[in-house]
């Protein structure tokens, strides 16, 4: 290796090792996030410096093992093998070592040498658990270095390690796992059989290994790559359909021979930490309890301590930053100054104004998650979700839902079934995100007065309600009421990391606004382009684009009282951003500049609007908005994850069906009450 | 040879058979279940999925899939 020479090394290990915490501790901010080419997995990629050396990291999927049982052990495979680093960085936790250990048995039949990052020491002490490192080293012929990546310990030493590896290759020797005896011969068989005949980069031994053990992306490759052999391959494969169970017991066995003199677990009958909280946390009463404690909890933090921040930021960007702007474009044509301020400007406010919220969402939810909480609640909600035909996994994405819809449809991907998956996806949008939360919020005390709160439960749980019953109907007509399987790591509690959880906010954060923030300022500046010409700046917003075509919808949206083309418009705008809705009746109800919902001219904006509706049609307005599609950023999420229009349509479908039905039944019998 | 999920909390057996279905059995073993691996049901619950640790990890795992798993049990 040439000294000094740029290294590219990639980061492996299976999920709650803390790999992202070692991910994040090298990298910092200077880290990438896109896809894979071609793929829906996430990659991230960073760099960092060295001993004056350019290091690349590449983080690999988070997956239990190699064997193409998912998407993310697909992409970790293949760049492995078909554009290998110099060599693989394999963060093991050593409170599950065992375990751990199963991907770093297949990782070392591999052509990429192999240095093991041994984490989490410290949480393995909390339960009793040693283990000695150099003991293991020498076991695996392979580098273990000591980490405790959350307090930034061991990381220099772990790449270290990985330099001098590449400095000394010789020093490699690992002692790869075998297949048992049973299996030898059809093995060599395999191999017999298609050596010379390989796809180019990959090892003939590793082929057929993944072959015996019914790899199906393997058996394909093989199949195109040398059709003639296939028939005869695939006979022997016939005969031992069930030499995976046997390879995956070879590499346990291979792994018990690797801990056996490394590691000391505790005596029987000694509780940790885990199983004392667990004895609460995972209790079918308690666990509920405790689970429905630390959500409401989260929300009520999120809204008293968000909300006045947004107010100040809305005020900040709507008033102070409007007014200047409105000044120093003096003598410029309106529809300049109109576009940019009560277009641009309008939009950003909305915008900037969901920081706060979404910040104290993402920190409690990545606090929760990174102390091991999040997988408790997946086992609590299990037999709540096997109504709707799915399991506990499908709860982690909804209750990222209510932050924002977007990445709870981008969490339906730690579930692992396609058909869960789906009905997942299609119950996201059913939450209500924190943009539909802030319209309720805005418009219900201006609608119903000192009943705002009651109306905004009940139209929260309502959406939760319908996505209860739209979930078990299209588990009914769609998967026959098929239900899909539940298997789970429980990781062990631990100390949550400051670092993680602010990189998880920072990124999380982030994507909202690069996502929702160009589209909201965009439609904003689009909308009151829309709202204002032909009339032109000025003028009399009802003698424009949008007036027109809400007109033309009026006698539809007259069966739910809406037939004022204002508050159409105002929907239709809400597909763009669900906030829209507010910042679109400022544009038309002519508040003038102070249109971005949380401001101080918010309330004189409500008051006017709440005048114009009668309460059944005000309730009406309200359902709709809670319940109309998914806005475009959603959609889009859906479409990529699940790359499915006819998924997608369904989706935007049902949820404008159900939106107009309930619209047209509250506002008839509310009609009727009232 | 018992089902997993006729196994009290607190009882060691070893693991026999997986469910037929290979994707699943696959999904087990990666996570620890293999034929001969020795689990301990840490909580088992009337319509709550198990708790069992296997191979030093812990596994959250539905009644309808324990149900599927049968184990030799083992004395203490």
């Amino acid at each position: 290796m040439e000294p000094g020479a740029p290294l590219t090394l990639a980061l492996a290990g299976q999920p709650n090792v803390g790999k992202s915490t070692v991910f994040n501790a090298l990298t910092g901010l200077n880290q990438h996030v896109g896809n894979w080419p071609g793929k829906t997995v996430e990659q991230k990629t960073g760099r960092f410096e060295h001993d004056g050396r350019q290091i690349y990291l590449v983080d690999l999927p988070g997956t239990y093992s190699l064997t193409s049982g998912s998407e993310e052990e697909r992409v970790a495979r293949d760049y492995l093998i078909s554009d290998p680093p110099a060599a693989v960085l394999a963060v093991v936790n050593a409170s599950s070592l065992e375990r751990n250990l199963y991907l770093v048995a297949e990782l070392l039949t591999l052509p990429v040498p192999v240095v093991v990052g041994l984490n989490m020491l410290d949480v393995a002490e909390a339960h009793g658990i040693t283990v000695e490192a150099p003991v293991l080293a020498a076991a695996l012929g392979a580098p273990v270095v000591e980490l405790v990546a959350s307090k930034g310990k061991g990381l220099r030493e772990f790449i270290d390690a990985a330099v001098r590896l590449l400095e000394h290759p010789e020093e490699f020797k690992p002692d790869r796992p075998a297949i048992r005896s049973k299996h030898l011969p059809v093995l060599r068989q395999i191999e017999a059989l298609i050596a010379g005949d390989t796809p180019p980069g990959y090892p003939p031994d590793w082929l057929a290994l993944k072959l015996l053990e019914g790899d199906g992306d393997v058996a394909r490759m093989v199949r195109e790559h040398a059709p003639g052999k296939w028939e005869a391959v695939n006979a022997i494969l016939a005969d031992h359909e069930d030499a995976y169970l046997d390879i995956a017991g070879g590499r346990y066995d291979w792994v018990a021979r690797m801990v056996r003199a490394a590691v000391a677990h505790p005596k029987r009958g000694v509780t940790g930490v885990t199983d004392k909280v667990d004895r609460v946390a995972t209790h079918p009463v308690w666990g509920l309890v405790v689970l429905i404690a630390a959500f409401g909890l989260m929300f009520y933090i999120t809204y008293t301590v968000a909300n006045p921040a947004a107010k100040v930021i809305s005020s900040l960007v709507t008033g102070d930053l409007a007014g200047w702007l409105h000044q120093l474009l003096a003598g410029t044509p309106a529809w300049l100054s109109g576009v940019l301020v009560d277009g641009v400007v309008a939009g950003a406010g909305t915008v900037l104004s969901f920081i706060p919220i979404l910040v104290i969402f993402f920190a409690a939810l990545g606090l929760l998650e990174d102390v091991g909480y999040m997988a408790r609640t997946a086992y609590v909600m299990d037999r709540y979700m096997h109504w709707m035909g799915l399991h506990g996994k499908s709860c982690m994405p909804l209750l990222l839902g209510f932050g924002c819809n977007v990445p709870g449809i981008l969490g339906t991907r730690i579930i692992e079934d396609r058909k869960a998956r789906m009905l997942t996806m299609m119950l996201t949008p059913f939450v209500p995100c924190t943009g539909r939360l802030a319209v309720l919020a805005f418009l219900a005390p201006a609608f119903f007065g000192g009943n705002a709160a009651w109306a905004i439960t009940a139209l929260v749980g309502g959406n939760l309600v319908l996505l209860a019953i739209v979930g078990v109907a299209v588990n009914k007509a769609v998967f026959k009421g098929e239900r899909s399987a539940f298997i789970m790591e429980m990781p062990l509690y631990h100390v949550p990391n400051a670092r993680t959880i602010g990189l998880y906010v920072w990124r999380n954060t982030l994507a909202f606004i690069r996502k929702a923030g160009t589209l909201i300022v965009l439609v904003s500046a689009i909308v009151w382009a829309l709202s204002t010409y032909p009339g032109g700046p000025g003028g009399d917003a009802s003698h424009s684009v949008l007036a027109y075509v809400g007109r033309g919808l009026e006698p539809f949206f007259a069966l739910m009282g809406l037939g004022d083309w204002r508050f159409i418009v105002a929907l239709l705008s809400s597909f763009v951003a669900k906030e829209n809705s507010v910042a679109t009746l400022g544009v038309l109800f002519g508040t003038g500049t102070a249109v971005a919902g949380v401001g101080g001219a918010g309330a004189y904006l409500a008051a006017r609007v709440a005048a114009v509706l009668t309460p059944a049609a005000a309730a009406a307005f309200l359902v709709v908005q809670m319940t109309f599609v998914p806005c475009a950023a959603t959609v889009a999420a859906f479409k990529q994850e699940s790359r499915s229009w006819r998924w997608t349509g369904a989706n935007l479908l049902l949820m404008l069906v159900l939106a107009f039905l309930l619209g047209i039944v509250v506002f008839q019998v509310g009609r009727l009450i009232t | 040879m018992t089902p997993l999920t006729d196994m009290p909390s607190g009882a060691r057996g070893r693991v026999a058979s997986l469910p037929e279905q290979h994707g699943l059995a696959k999904r087990m073993c990666a996570l620890g279940l293999t034929p001969g691996s020795e689990v301990c049901v840490l909580q088992n619950r009337a319509k709550c999925p198990l708790i069992v640790e296997v191979h030093g990890a812990r596994l959250a795992l539905g009644r309808g899939q324990a149900d599927r798993v049968t184990v030799e049990p083992v004395g203490d």
